[in-house]
């Protein structure tokens, strides 16, 4: 393989331009009219040996200038020599055509030369063998130059391309020149005008030349032949200048010479010859080498034909004509010869070239065609590049797409990859949170912005079935889980906390009762909901956690039925305690102080056992809402007054009323229950002042709202801010573990919220740490 | 005392407040019998007709309610009942058996005895 790449390439070239190496010089031979073979076989000669001489130079040029290729063919590791083998191959289609095509151009000089030398008598060599050389050589060099560049591009541009791909293995740059193929083509079609024009132009010029001389040496032969023959019949020479004058036309010039050159008659073709001293020279020369010639003129306008006259030698018949007739069959064998030579340059030229752009554009399309298919981009291959021009950089342009298209795979790949890693890392999260959620005990329900349920688990799957025992079906909110608020009403659908939720509210145990249509037994919810935001911070859904408290609820009740039972009992030993303590103190009036002073403590403990006894009882009532309030037109101003007269016991308060205006204030109330809401508020302002405060009672109506309304202000100890929350909670003490921790159960502000509320009033209150606190109530005005 | 020996019959399951009730009506003069349930106030009605009847309504065997019914029933004029309960809504239920006044409990002793002088006052 090493071996036969310049072997080939020589071959390859050398052999096909042997055909044109045979061909042309026969023609330049027929083109300086040198037609018979003993003239020829010099000529051929030396042809033959300058052919031999410039191939071999070339050849051995050729296979200096393919030496790195055939280095980089047996070791292609090196990068040095990748690089001086990619510029060979890329240099070597450009450089040596340009050797190879002024070899030609150079070739006929030589034998021009030497045809000069040799038949400068015979041919007219001196007028017109300059421009036919020239002609020739230019011709050839035009054709040399595209044939050269097409063969050897066809052939040493894939080598060309397997040495880029190698190049770019390795990341190094080509090298070598960059011929633009426009440049290439400029030239090309340059050669192609010139190679045939010129070739063509040659001929037509030369054999105009030839054809008018062998016309009229022929012409001149004839009349030569016959005026021999009528001299020979007659011997006398007063005769022959009859006969030469019978036989002249207007064209030619009938003579009679001496064998030496002289003419014997006729004076006007001894003018003539004296007019065109080469012409006498070189018929001088005929006359003494043959006895029956033609003589050519190398002006082209005149022939000498002459014959030997046996009878009267040493002289001769002369003809000098000057009309031309014309060689047609030599003409169009010449027009032929040349035809074919220009018939033949350009599809061999064509075909080389074409294999050398066809071969680049073919793999390019390959590439593109792999590209279009949408087949793996992985095992896209990279386009050799050939030539250093505009198709090399198209292929170059391809190469670098392809690295794009695979970069840009691979980056899709590792996307997709994890892409594909993320997903099963979602997927696993949300199986633990599906896990979690279902085992959850509350119910979890989120739904979407339109408030369609899009996730329910277990837990909220039996709290659906408890409440509609119906299909679960992902519908809409409002249609399965309805919780009634614990007064027994039902939630309008805008009540609902998932859709209360999905409004921006956020609702944290709240509880509701649900209908339970499976066994009629209702189910206590505790629900808290909030919205549920995207990153733009709009709502895009809610979810709802619902708890299921009926077992809670139920251990309520039955708690606040064992208070009120448990109380009720305590009633009748409480009755017992008080009676007799009283009864004992009244009737024995011996009894010891001592005794008496027993007697009053063990009364004592039973009234606070009874009060304790009333609280619980009321509580239970509260609870269980079984109140029972006998509603009755009032006059609070009066109520308050007698409150404060049964509470204000302490020598160390002092209780103001104050009234903004002075109409009766007549509200709607229960007066036991309303005075022990009132008892409550006193007692605690009275608690909670220091000794010598003032507690203040503002009474007022608000006409518009039909409403009464009374404040208890004192100027206490207050009640911190973080403690102020559960104030009217059941058992909550806001001064438990702090100095001013008095006892108490925490059920006063309880039960004057219960006893407010269930009055159609309302009751609030406003405290500041050090300052004192004001707790004010509305009732209905009647 | 004015209204001096009067027959008074206390309905009362717990024997001590029972007995305090008793001591107490006996102390201003009354002739005081205890029944501890319904039965044992409908027999002694059936024995002596009373002149009050302090009843306690909740109570083993029969209930104070149960005795009203049967007393009425059986008694063409019945004597006038103060019902003695502890229940919170003691008025309530008092007014339901359509008695003539209603004690809660623990009471006043002092009151106990002057709302059972004043009903006997009355007629």
């Amino acid at each position: 393989m090493a071996r036969s790449l310049t072997a080939r390439v020589a071959g390859v070239a050398f052999g096909v331009e042997l055909i044109f190496a045979v061909a042309i010089p026969v023609a330049y031979l027929r083109l300086f009219n040198i037609e018979r073979g003993e003239d020829r076989a010099p000529v051929l000669a030396i042809v033959a040996a300058l052919y031999l001489v410039r191939t071999a130079a070339l050849v051995g040029y050729l296979a200096w200038l393919l030496r790195p290729i055939q280095r980089w063919l047996s070791d292609s590791s090196s990068a040095d020599l990748i690089r001086r083998a990619a510029r060979a191959a890329y240099d070597t289609p450009l450089l040596f055509p340009i050797v190879w095509a002024t070899s030609w151009l150079l070739f006929y000089l030589p034998v021009t030369a030497s045809l000069q030398h040799w038949f400068s008598d015979q041919i007219p060599l001196s007028a017109r063998a300059g421009e036919a050389t020239v002609l020739v050589g230019l011709s050839c060099f035009a054709a040399a130059l595209p044939l050269s560049y097409a063969i050897l591009s066809w052939l040493l541009g894939p080598i060309a391309g397997r040495i880029s791909l190698s190049l770019r293995e390795r990341g190094l740059p080509l090298p070598g020149r960059r011929l633009s193929l426009r440049a290439r083509l400029v030239v090309l079609s340059l050669s192609l005008i010139t190679a045939p024009t010129s070739w063509m132009g040659v001929h037509a010029y030369m054999s105009q030349v030839w054809t008018a001389q062998r016309d009229l040496a022929a012409r001149a032969g004839l009349l030569a032949d016959a005026l021999a023959h009528e001299l020979a019949r007659s011997p006398q020479r007063a005769d022959w200048e009859a006969a030469a004058r019978s036989f002249s036309t207007p064209l030619d010039l009938v003579a009679v010479a001496t064998t030496d050159g002289a003419i014997v008659v006729n004076g006007d073709a001894e003018r003539e010859l004296a007019a065109a001293s080469g012409l006498r020279s070189r018929l001088a020369r005929a006359l003494s080498r043959a006895p029956a010639d033609a003589v050519l003129d190398p002006s082209a306008e005149r022939a000498i034909a002459y014959r030997s006259i046996p009878t009267a030698s040493p002289a001769v018949a002369l003809v000098i004509s000057r009309q031309p007739d014309r060689d047609r069959g030599g003409e169009l064998f010449t027009l032929l010869l040349f035809a074919l030579v220009a018939l033949s340059w350009a599809p061999i030229c064509a075909v080389f070239l074409a294999g050398s752009i066809a071969g680049p554009l073919g793999r390019i399309r390959a590439v593109v065609t792999q590209i279009v298919a949408l087949g793996d981009v992985e095992k896209l291959g990279r386009v050799p590049i050939f030539h250093r021009d505009e198709l090399g950089e198209l292929a170059q342009g391809v190469n670098e797409m392809i690295d794009r298209l695979q970069a840009s795979a691979e980056r899709i790949r590792r996307y997709g990859e994890d892409r594909e890693q993320a997903l099963a890392v979602a997927a696993r999260r949300a199986a633990e949170l599906d896990a979690v959620l279902d085992n959850m005990v509350e119910g979890v329900f989120a739904c979407d912005r339109n408030g369609a349920v899009t996730h329910m688990n277990v837990a909220g799957l039996r709290l659906r079935e408890l409440s509609s025992a119906g299909a679960v079906s992902r519908a809409p909110v409002g249609t399965g889980l309805e919780p009634v608020p614990p007064e027994g009403r039902s939630f309008s659908p805008a009540e609902l906390p998932l859709l209360r939720a999905l409004a921006g509210e956020v609702i944290v145990e709240e509880d509701g009762v649900l209908e339970n249509a499976g066994s009629h037994r209702p189910v206590f919810l505790r629900s808290s909901a909030a919205p549920i935001r995207d990153a733009t911070g709009a709502i895009a859904g809610a979810v709802a956690v619902a708890r299921d408290v009926t077992e809670v609820a139920d251990f309520d009740r039955l708690k606040d039925e064992f208070i009120r039972v448990a109380a009720h009992e305590l009633k009748t030993p409480v009755a017992i305690l008080k009676g007799y303590a009283r009864t004992l103190m009244r009737t024995d009036q011996t009894l010891p102080v001592r005794s008496r002073r027993m007697l009053e403590a063990i009364d004592r403990g039973a009234e606070r056992i009874n009060s304790v006894v009333e609280d619980l009882l009321d509580i239970s009532l509260a609870r269980l809402d079984t109140l029972h309030l006998s509603p009755v037109p009032l006059d609070l101003d009066e109520l308050v007054r007698a409150t404060v007269a049964d509470v204000g016991t302490s020598e160390l308060h002092r209780v103001v009323i104050r009234r903004e205006d002075p109409a009766p204030l007549t509200v709607r109330a229960d007066s036991a229950r309303t005075r022990q809401a009132l008892r409550s508020l006193l007692s605690n302002a009275l608690k909670y002042s220091p000794a010598g405060g003032t507690i203040e009672v503002a009474l007022s109506a608000d006409r518009e709202r039909a409403e009464a309304q009374a404040s208890v202000r004192d100027y206490g100890i207050g009640i911190p801010a973080q403690r102020q929350g559960g104030i009217f909670r059941l058992f909550y003490r806001a001064h438990t573990d702090t100095p001013y921790d008095y006892g108490g159960m925490g059920v006063g502000l309880y039960m004057a919220k219960e006893l407010i509320k269930r009055q159609g009033g309302r009751i609030w209150f406003e405290s500041r740490e050090g300052e004192g606190s004001i707790f004010s109530f509305t009732l209905p005005l009647a | 005392m004015e209204t001096a020996c009067l027959k008074i019959l206390v309905v009362e399951d717990d024997p001590d407040l029972a007995s305090l009730e008793a001591e107490l009506l006996e102390e201003h003069g009354h002739r005081v019998e205890v029944a501890a349930n319904g039965r044992e106030a409908l027999a002694a009605v059936e024995r002596a007709a009373p002149d009050l009847i302090l009843l306690d309504m909740k109570m083993p065997i029969m209930s104070g309610r149960e005795f009203v019914e049967e007393y009425r029933r059986a008694q063409p004029s019945p004597a006038p009942i103060v019902v003695v309960s502890a229940a919170d809504d003691a008025q309530v239920r008092a007014a339901e058996v359509g008695a003539s006044g209603w004690i809660a409990k623990p009471f006043d002793p002092d009151v106990l005895v002057e709302k059972v002088m004043r009903l006997l006052r009355r007629p």
